[in-house]
């Protein structure tokens, strides 16, 4: 039954990233599954809409949560590919509407992959007062053949509140280049997180997620965290702009680097336009501490396996 | 157990000699406390014996069960049943206290987190699953350190002053907890220390001075070696004090 909705490689990478499985196949479970350009699995509840079209590389997919419905249940999502090579496009358009409220869980999955590409176009829309959060987990197998290209283009209404997590810790990255573009209207608040673990000299990932503070009183923070080992390749900017009064908002940037020719670059940027608001930021690279790597050396492990620990702690 | 054999240190960043042609010898089961004053060398000693980079002996061996381990690395060391617990332990972001203490035990034995906590005077439900991060009390961080060397069930672990920087309320209870890993675990302690309460426990210790072993036997014994190599006359407190106040 679970292999008709989705191949064992997906789901075991689901759980190695921690999802539950078991709640994700649940036939009540709120889903929408996509196996390379083939939806298979399709579950609405009271309020949620979920409307998607196949396309030769991918689908096109509508989430609409509607007026009002408050969704206490995580809603699954799901994009994977087996094969090692390939194209995936995935268009989603994701409707929070007024008063609503909803979590999404979604896994992005290229268990094998060794030359294979994945792009997203992400459009967000939150209402007024509704609430909306989205986490999104990756797993891009042991190759660092994955090429990887979302982009979010997110506006959260007056009231609202917008949080989303993106994460790729387990497994090579490949090539993962990262757009978000919020923009938070009248006492909107936004919470941006990134965090991911580039562990080879094919790994290369540069993420740009930018906070748009265009309503009054509008507030938003952008937490990003990654590790470059072994030769990985990282790039964060997180980009804030206050344009209204009383608009609040932070960058915090924290990398660690470790190992020859790894490079970790974080680059915040704040920009203020209204002198009633105010963005603030911290950016932080290093090495992990000497004494952090003994501690846990002297607990047994190997040098590799106490940085990994602690960059996954970090993260 | 464990035997150091005419060791001398130079730390990496350093050109002087910090422990000068030190031997001594600690014994299965044996609590040994190692004394001295501020910059005597006893921390670069317990570097050295757990291997840390910058204080591989310039000259000297060390030897553990047997086997001469002055070459080996700080996680083969480690695997061999020898471990450390720093003075003052470092903090981990994101890391469970649970997760910290399980990073020791290599044979997948999750109860084993459990009941170092518990010997420690941590009750598991709250601690197992709280971050071993800044939110801990120095004397909180302490506990979760030895509970975390005592899951390992090591043959030998040494502990850099484990009752510096504690309320003193708190140094019975770590006398207690040290004489219960002692009773439930059967490990040998290197004990480092500045303090007569707790050196009391040890079945023998060894003084350094000036980087050098400067009397080796029974805890009362090596006191009165110190407070004579103080050379203090009055306000001594020790109550092994040789000298007439």
């Amino acid at each position: 039954m679970s292999q008709q909705i989705l191949p064992y490689a997906i789901l075991e990478s689901a759980r190695q990233v921690g999802f539950d499985v078991e709640t994700m196949l649940q036939p009540d479970t709120p889903k929408f599954f996509l196996n390379f350009n083939r939806i298979t699995a399709v579950k609405e509840v009271p309020g949620l809409i979920l409307a998607g079209r196949e396309l030769e590389n991918g689908v096109m997919a509508d989430v609409i949560v509607t007026r009002g419905t408050k969704i206490k249940r995580p809603i699954h999502l799901c994009f994977g590919v087996v094969p090692e090579d390939g194209v995936q496009e995935v268009v989603p358009r994701f409707i929070i509407e007024d008063e609503a409220e909803a979590l999404i869980l979604a896994h992005c999955s290229f268990p094998r992959a060794r030359n294979l590409t994945h792009r997203m176009e992400a459009q967000v829309m939150l209402g007024r007062d509704a609430l909306f959060f989205y986490e999104e987990r990756h797993y891009h197998g042991p190759y660092s053949g994955a090429h990887v290209y979302p982009t979010f283009e997110v506006d959260v209404g007056p009231g609202s509140r917008f949080e989303t997590v993106f994460s790729l810790t387990h497994g090579t990255v490949g090539d993962l280049v990262i757009f978000l573009d919020v923009y938070a209207h009248e006492g909107a608040k936004v919470e941006a997180v990134a965090k991911v673990y580039g562990r080879s000299e094919k790994d290369r990932v540069r993420i740009r997620d930018g906070v748009f503070l265009e309503g009054r009183d509008a507030s938003g923070v952008i937490r990003l965290r990654a590790a470059a080992t072994g030769g990985g390749d990282v790039l964060m900017m997180g980009i804030t702009e206050a344009n209204a009064p009383g608009a609040r908002g932070h960058v915090d940037c924290k990398e660690i680097v470790q190992g020859a020719h790894s490079t970790a670059r974080a680059i915040p940027i704040v920009r203020v336009t209204d002198d009633r608001a105010r963005v603030t930021h911290e950016a932080a690279v290093g090495r992990v501490s000497q004494k952090e790597l003994d501690t846990l050396m002297a607990r047994g492990l190997t040098e590799q396996e106490a940085v990994d620990m602690i960059v996954k702690g970090m993260l | 157990m464990l035997r150091l054999k005419k060791v001398t240190i130079v730390p990496a960043n350093s050109s002087e000699v910090i422990v000068n042609d030190v031997s001594f010898t600690v014994r299965e089961r044996e609590i040994h406390a190692l004394v001295g004053p501020n910059g005597s060398g006893k921390s670069s000693v317990a570097y050295a014996i757990m291997g840390l980079s910058g204080y591989h002996p310039r000259q000297g061996h060390i030897y553990f069960r047997d086997q001469d381990i002055t070459d080996l690395s700080v996680t083969e060391r480690a695997r061999l049943g020898l471990t450390l617990a720093w003075q003052e332990p470092v903090r981990f972001e994101g890391i469970t206290i649970g997760e910290y203490i399980k990073a020791g035990i290599h044979d997948g034995d999750g109860q084993r987190v459990q009941e170092a906590l518990a010997l420690v005077g941590l009750a598991p439900d709250q601690y197992a699953t709280r971050k071993a991060d800044a939110s801990l009390s120095g004397g909180e961080r302490k506990r979760v350190e030895l509970a975390a060397v005592v899951a390992m069930r090591p043959w030998l672990m040494i502990l850099d002053e484990p009752d510096s920087g504690l309320d003193i309320i708190v140094y019975d209870e770590l006398h207690e907890m040290l004489a219960r890993i002692r009773r439930e675990t059967g490990t040998a302690i290197l004990l480092i220390t500045h303090r007569e309460e707790t050196g009391d426990m040890a079945d023998a210790a060894t003084l350094l001075w000036k980087g050098q072993v400067l009397k080796s036997g029974n805890f009362a014994e090596v006191m009165q070696a110190y407070c004579q190599a103080i050379g203090r006359r009055e306000r001594c407190r020790s109550k092994y004090c040789p000298m007439p106040s």
